[in-house]
């Protein structure tokens, strides 16, 4: 009899040990995913510096052609201020996604502008080296595959009874950015 | 080791420092913006290379289209400490932002002042530069009055200037000035992302850094279970919870408790 009054709070006392070990595990774990996918997004405003810098160079042919009130010159003007800065992550992505549209839109302005057009170097820069440039700097820094590596954290985080135990514990969702065309 | 063999081998080192700079003289010029051509860069290289040995005082050149909004002075700065050389004197052309800059170094600057190299710059090299874009032109003219006045100040002549002075437009004989046309546009060339970015393998850099951060994100922390594993675990779980203690069997056999660790563990994450 008296062994199994003890057994009994030795199996409560063995419950508890196991669920503080899993809840502990658990919450290391997904902890040092959600820091992982922190650093992806530092990562990415690293990238994003050579998008500041392609807008740079963009502006200053502009400014050998445009008046600095132009709407696209300060567009893009605008775009590069965000994502030098430090706004929000949401604010920050989307700077890059208008300075991707704003740069093109740019580009193509100087492109048929008469002055670039008379101008050899301008109109290389115009029609090869700065759109090539963006290009490239678009693709180092696709942001999109920041929001996949995020979402599958997440679901992890939602979709496991790990996740859901580290979420219990306070480890929270990845921030995702609204990617163009979404909703 | 003998000494005899120690000899041949210390013979064989001399010779190999004796020979060494002769392979090749460090160039002197990175035309990133592909803007001057080939034979006028290696003929800066070697007026260079006489400079430093006559006044000690090498001389570098950049060109670039675009600095990415950095500073060209300041950028010009880096470039000198990152040559690691106090004696020397760089140029830094950017094509595309009609800017330049001079760096001197600690060592050169009793011989030049930036006062001084600052108004070479106005008189020589502004105009062919930003007005008439004669890049080569341009840096000739600048690199023979840079020399004159190194000259000058040091007490000592150089005696052969190479074909710098029909570069500079300068050129006494008849013979035909050294030909402009290539340097008065600028091409893509493959250095073109050089060209246009601060520090081109910075931003590689970076960017293999995101990608390798992402994708490590996307795999998690990899404590996916393999198919193994989760049969030992469930074959375990059989021989723990799986007989009663009079050694009768208590529901599944371990099939059924492999299969069914396998089930859960999609639940705590552990499988894909």
């Amino acid at each position: 009899m008296k062994a199994s009054a003890r057994a009994v709070p030795a199996f409560l006392a063995m419950l508890l040990l196991l669920a503080l070990a899993f809840g502990i595990g658990a919450y290391r774990g997904m902890y040092n995913e959600r820091l992982q996918v922190e650093l992806a997004l530092s990562s990415l405003q690293d990238v994003l510096e050579t998008r500041v810098e392609m807008g740079n160079n963009l502006l200053t042919v502009a400014g050998r052609h445009l008046d600095g009130d132009d709407t696209l010159v300060k567009a893009v003007r605008e775009d590069i201020a965000l994502l030098s800065g430090e706004g929000s992550l949401p604010g920050i992505l989307s700077a890059n996604q208008r300075l991707a549209r704003d740069g093109k839109a740019l580009l193509a302005q100087l492109e048929s502008s008469p002055s670039v057009r008379a101008d050899e170097r301008d109109l290389f820069y115009v029609n090869a080296l700065l759109p090539r440039g963006f290009e490239q700097s678009a693709q180092w820094a696709d942001a999109a595959q920041y929001n996949q590596a995020a979402r599958a954290y997440n679901a992890r985080l939602k979709g496991t009874i790990t996740g859901l135990a580290a979420s219990l514990l306070g480890v929270e969702p990845a921030a995702l950015f609204e990617e163009a065309g979404s909703p | 080791m003998s000494v005899k063999a120690r000899a041949v081998l210390l013979a064989l080192l001399m010779l190999l420092a004796a020979w060494l700079p002769a392979l090749g003289e460090t160039p002197a010029v990175d035309d990133q913006a592909e803007v001057l051509p080939l034979d006028m860069a290696e003929e800066i290289t070697s007026y260079s290379a006489r400079m430093a040995q006559e006044l000690g005082v090498p001389f570098r050149l950049i060109t670039k289209h675009f600095l990415g909004g950095k500073n060209v002075q300041q950028y010009a700065d880096q470039a000198l400490e990152i040559g690691a050389d106090s004696r020397a004197v760089v140029l830094v052309m950017v094509i595309g932002e009609e800017t330049y800059a001079l760096a001197i170094g600690e060592q050169t600057r009793p011989l030049l002042s930036p006062e001084r190299a600052e108004s070479m710059l106005g008189n020589t090299f502004h105009e062919p530069f930003v007005v008439e874009r004669d890049y080569g032109r341009a840096v000739a003219a600048f690199l023979l009055d840079l020399s004159a006045t190194l000259q000058s100040r040091a007490g000592k002549r150089i005696a052969d200037e190479g074909k710098l002075p029909s570069y500079a437009g300068r050129a006494i004989s008849a013979a035909p000035a050294a030909t402009a046309s290539p340097t008065a546009y600028p091409t893509g060339g493959t250095s073109w992302l050089d060209s246009i970015l601060e520090d081109k393998t910075q931003s590689e850099h970076e960017a293999r850094e995101y990608e390798t951060d992402v994708r490590e994100a996307q795999e998690g922390s990899g404590r996916n279970l393999s198919l193994f594993q989760i049969a030992l675990i469930g074959f375990i779980l059989f021989k723990i919870f799986g007989r009663k203690k009079n050694g009768g069997k208590n529901g599944c056999g371990p099939l059924g408790w492999i299969f069914g660790t396998w089930g859960l563990s999609k639940f705590f994450g552990w499988r894909k």
